[in-house]
This record gives structure tokens, sequence and C-alpha cells, in this order.
């Protein structure tokens, strides 16, 4: 569906992309994570046909951004992270505008305007003035004329950025509900953003991407679990726990001293087997370690990700 | 031409949608109320006019000319220097259509706008048709010469608009590069050539007078199409540039 390779964007001088490859398959959600300023909204952009890229080649369903940007332009939906509108526009003006400028006939127009304001729950403010609506609607609204034209692809820049938890909580089922039949690659400088809605995580770091992960092979890792020690604590849990059988591995966790990364059997964790670990947790306090803290431990992403800002903070930038 | 229209439709719409349609509409209609009143004072008090008409519209329209200078640049302003800044020009580029077909909807947009203002300007001069008889022909021509003025205006703003997304240099750039424009026809040693085309109010004035000139027509045509298609290459470049 997406296909990048060898990526290079610059700007004057500046080198923003420094080569990036990676492929997005077709029914995929791909989330970029990075902190801000990474080059994630420039390669969106370059994705959208919007901008050329300095080198490589980009291919979105087959057409070249470059020679081919009309026919890559009717295939891609696309929300920036500024939302484009007319403020002064009513809402159903405004969709229906942007359906005419991407062609559609008249008849054709008024059906795909009142499904796609159905589809992102806007039908209600359809003839209010899109500048007094608050700020989840104006997001849904902007989302409607990205997919008026109904895109097999769908290119979202940090699409919850700036909203209410309501109002997130909210983007992230239409994204989910429009990922069913298109691709769709959204960016977030926020983990728990990419983790709640994609297949599949590719972290850009400047202009660089380091690290690409699949979130369902992730999720079907075994369990685990964070222990956090006081003072010397943690080297005798550490071999308690390695003598128990449901456990498979105990190892340090690398950010932070003084607590265990522990992995469990899969049956230890199942759910409905709460009573399991209730039981370790009550025999670990028990066992006079000096336990200040438990946590479920979500794994290799996480630690990824803050391994990228840590190593950016050192260089002297802010996350 | 479906995207055109609708860009320029919506444009259109948006300046009605906004005070500044509306101000800027008082502002001309004020100026053009007043001229009339003096003018057609003036004709009365003297009591000689071979076509009262004609010198109403002519002296209404020459004026328009030069206010025109510093009201159209804030059309050309809003519709792109602003649209840039807002990033709503985003939801043109993101549409597959060509920079040249955005380009003329904006400058259709403005046009149907000064359209729409410059028709109902004719009151004035056929109101005077209830006391005289005018010559038609003239009265086209300079309706014609006014628009065709106003299209040159803003063809040169929306190039200079393109050129920045800071609004107030878009205003000011424009003006000033208009007025720069207009009189490098006084420049000492320029082509006499240069120097007719380049004074548009001097042509304007002529179809006004009810002279119309293929050749002026022609000029007018070159100087639209030079800089819409400068601005369409301003466009065209911000692609590869930003």
């Amino acid at each position: 569906m997406i296909e990048v390779k060898g990526l290079v964007k610059l700007y004057g001088d500046r080198k923003v992309l420094h080569g990036l490859d990676f492929s997005v398959g077709p029914g995929r959600v791909c989330g970029f994570l990075g902190p801000n300023g990474s080059g994630k909204s420039t390669t969106m952009d370059i994705l959208a046909g919007l901008l050329g890229p300095s080198d490589g080649e980009v291919r979105v369903c087959g057409h070249d951004v470059v020679t081919h940007s009309k026919e890559v332009k009717a295939v891609v939906g696309y929300l920036p992270d500024n939302p484009p509108l007319h403020r002064e526009m009513k809402v159903r003006e405004f969709v229906d505008y942007v359906a005419r400028l991407r062609g559609q006939k008249s008849a054709a127009r008024k059906v795909a305007v009142d499904r796609v304001l159905e589809d992102c729950d806007v039908s209600d403010v359809a003839d209010r003035v899109i500048g007094n609506l608050s700020k989840g609607y104006r997001q849904r609204v902007a989302l409607c004329s990205a997919l008026v034209h109904q895109p097999k692809v769908l290119i979202l820049d940090e699409p919850t950025e700036g909203l209410d938890p309501n109002q997130i909580v909210h983007i992230r089922e239409l994204v989910r509900k429009l990922a069913k039949d298109r691709t769709v690659i959204l960016s977030s400088h926020i983990l728990s953003e990419v983790q709640a809605t994609c297949d599949d995580v590719i972290i850009i770091n400047q202009g660089r991407i380091a690290a690409k992960t699949s979130l369902t092979e992730e999720a079907s890792r075994s369990p685990s679990m964070l222990f956090s020690f006081q003072g010397q604590g943690s080297d005798a849990a550490a071999s308690w726990l390695r003598e128990k059988s449901y456990v498979t591995e105990v190892r340090p966790f690398a950010d932070k001293p003084g607590t265990l990364v522990v992995d469990f059997l899969d049956d230890f964790c199942r759910e409905g087997a709460d009573a399991n670990v209730a039981k370790l947790n009550a025999s670990l306090v028990q066992g006079g370690f000096g336990v200040t803290g438990i946590a479920e431990h979500k794994g290799g992403i996480e630690e990824l990700f803050f391994h990228v800002i840590k190593s950016q903070n050192q260089g002297g930038l802010t996350p | 031409m479906r995207a055109t229209l609708a860009i320029a439709q919506r444009d259109f719409k948006g300046f009605f949608g906004t005070p500044v349609g509306w101000i800027a509409a008082c502002i001309m209609f004020l100026v053009a109320g007043l001229l009339f009143y003096i003018v057609t004072y003036g004709l009365i008090t003297r009591g000689q006019a071979v076509d009262p008409v004609s010198e109403i519209l002519g002296s209404l329209t020459g004026f328009l000319n030069y206010i025109n200078i510093f009201i159209v640049p804030i059309f050309t302003m809003r519709v792109m220097s602003e649209e840039l800044s807002q990033g709503t020009y985003r939801l043109q580029t993101s549409a597959p259509i060509s920079t040249t077909e955005i380009v003329a909807g904006k400058f259709l947009g403005i046009m149907f706008y000064f359209g729409v203002i410059g028709l109902l300007m004719l009151v004035y001069p056929l109101y005077v048709t209830l006391f005289a008889q005018p010559d038609y022909k003239v009265m086209l021509a300079g309706w014609l010469g006014l628009m065709l003025n106003i299209a040159a205006v803003v063809s040169i703003g929306l190039f200079i608009g393109s050129l920045t997304k800071n609004a107030v240099i878009s205003y000011l750039g424009s003006v000033f590069f208009i007025i720069l424009f207009l009189f490098s026809a006084y420049v000492q040693g320029a082509p006499e050539w240069y120097q007719r085309s380049v004074n548009i109010l001097e042509l304007g004035n002529d179809l006004v007078r009810g002279i119309v000139k293929t050749s002026s027509l022609a000029i007018y045509v070159a100087i639209c199409g030079l800089f819409l298609f400068l601005s369409r290459l301003v466009l065209e470049t911000k692609r590869w540039r930003v």
C-alpha cells in the first residue's frame, strides 16, 4: 500500500529526513511515534503528495508521489496537524466544498457528505458555523473533510492533539472504526496514543527510524511485571523469584536501578487468574524484600521509546 | 474546472461571510456616491455637457481605478497570504487538482466580487438616463475598463500574496508594487511600448472615453496572464522549497 525507500528531505542545507525505509500493508494502522520536530509531519506531507522528497522513492497504492501526485492525492485523505478549516463556513457547507474540490458530482456529493457527517458523528452540528464549535468537534469536521472522498489511505497528523480525555477516546474509537476498510497512518508524540490505536509502530527520532515494531506481536508476548525494591532488596528478591516454577525470566530494568523485570508463564497472568498475582505480591511483601512498587510491564516499545527520548535529552534537546 | 468554480464560489461567499467584503463595498459606494454628487452638481451649475452620462461614469470609474489600488490587495491578501498562513491552502493542495486551477479559482472569486460591485455601481449612470440620453456603448466600454483594471491589479496582488504568509506584508507589498509598476511608465529611457503597456490607468481612461483598442485589451490579457502565471510558479515551487 505504502512503500518508502531511502526517503531524504532537505530544507535548504538542513537535512530533516535521513533516508527513511518502511512499508505499510493494506488494512493496517501504522503509528509514527516520535518527539516534536523529529520529522513526522514532513514525512506525512510527502506521503500525501504535498511536499516533494529531495531523494528516495515514495509510492502510495502503486503511484509515485512525484510523477503521479494527482493519483496519489485522489486516494489519500490527509488531516494535517493544524486542521484546515474555513471558520466562517457551516459544517455541511464546508464538507460539501471539499467534496466539490475533489470533483464529486452534485448528486453523489450529497450522499457522500451525509454519510461522512454520520460516520464522524457531527450530523447534530451540521448547520452550525465551524468557528463556534468546540475543538473536538472541529477536529471531527476536519476528519470529515479528509474522508469525504472515501480514501483508501488515511493520514492523520496528531489527531488528538489538544483535546480533552473524552474527546481523545472518541477520536480513537473513530480511527479504529475507520481503519476497518482502509490503511491508516497516524502520528503522535504520546506513547499511549499509539498503543491504543495502532497495529504497527515506527519510532522516528531526528529524521531517522529508531525502531519498527508490531504491536500485535507485542501483545502476544508472555506476561511481564515490574517490581521495585528498596536498597539492595532486589538482589535477594531476584534469586527468590528465580526459584518459582511460573517465572521464566528475571532481569534488572535498565532505566531504573533497584527494579526487576519479571516474565511469567502465559497461564500465570491470563485473564481470570488475578489470584495468582495477588498471592505472589503478598508473599513478596511478607518476604521482607522491601517492595516499593509493583506495576505491569508494558513491554519493548515503552522501553524503546523512553530510550529514544532519553538519548535525545542527552543531546541537549527538550522532549 | 469544477474545482476552480468551487474555489471561486467559496471565496466569493467568504468575502460576504466576514465584514471585509461589506466594509470594502461600503467604502467604494461611499466614494462613488460622493463623486456622483460632486460631478452632477458641477454639471448642473456649469450646465454644459455633451454626454452627461459618460462624463459621470468617466469620473466615477477614473477615480475608482485609483482607490482600487488600495482596496483590491485586501482581497488578494485574504485568498493568498491568509490561506497560506492559516493552512486552509492545504485543503486545495491536498485535493487532486492542479495549481493552475487553484490560482484561476482565486482570481475568479475576487473578480466575481468586483463584478457584482461594478454592476451595482451602474446604478449612478443609469439613474441619469432618466434625464438624458446616454451612449450605452461608451458606458459598456467604461465598465469594461474598470473590470480590466481590477483584473490586472488582482493578478499582481495574487502574485505578491503568493510570496508571503504575512498578511500585512502582503497588503503593503502589493500596494507598493502596483504603484511602482504604474510609475515605471515614467522612467526616463524606458522603451515606448513598455510605457504604453504598463500605464494601465491611462489604458482604462481610454476605455472610459469609449476607445476600445485590440492592443489595449491584449495588454490587459498579457498583464493578467503574466502575473497569474508567476503566482502559479511560486505556489508550485513551494512544494519543493517550503
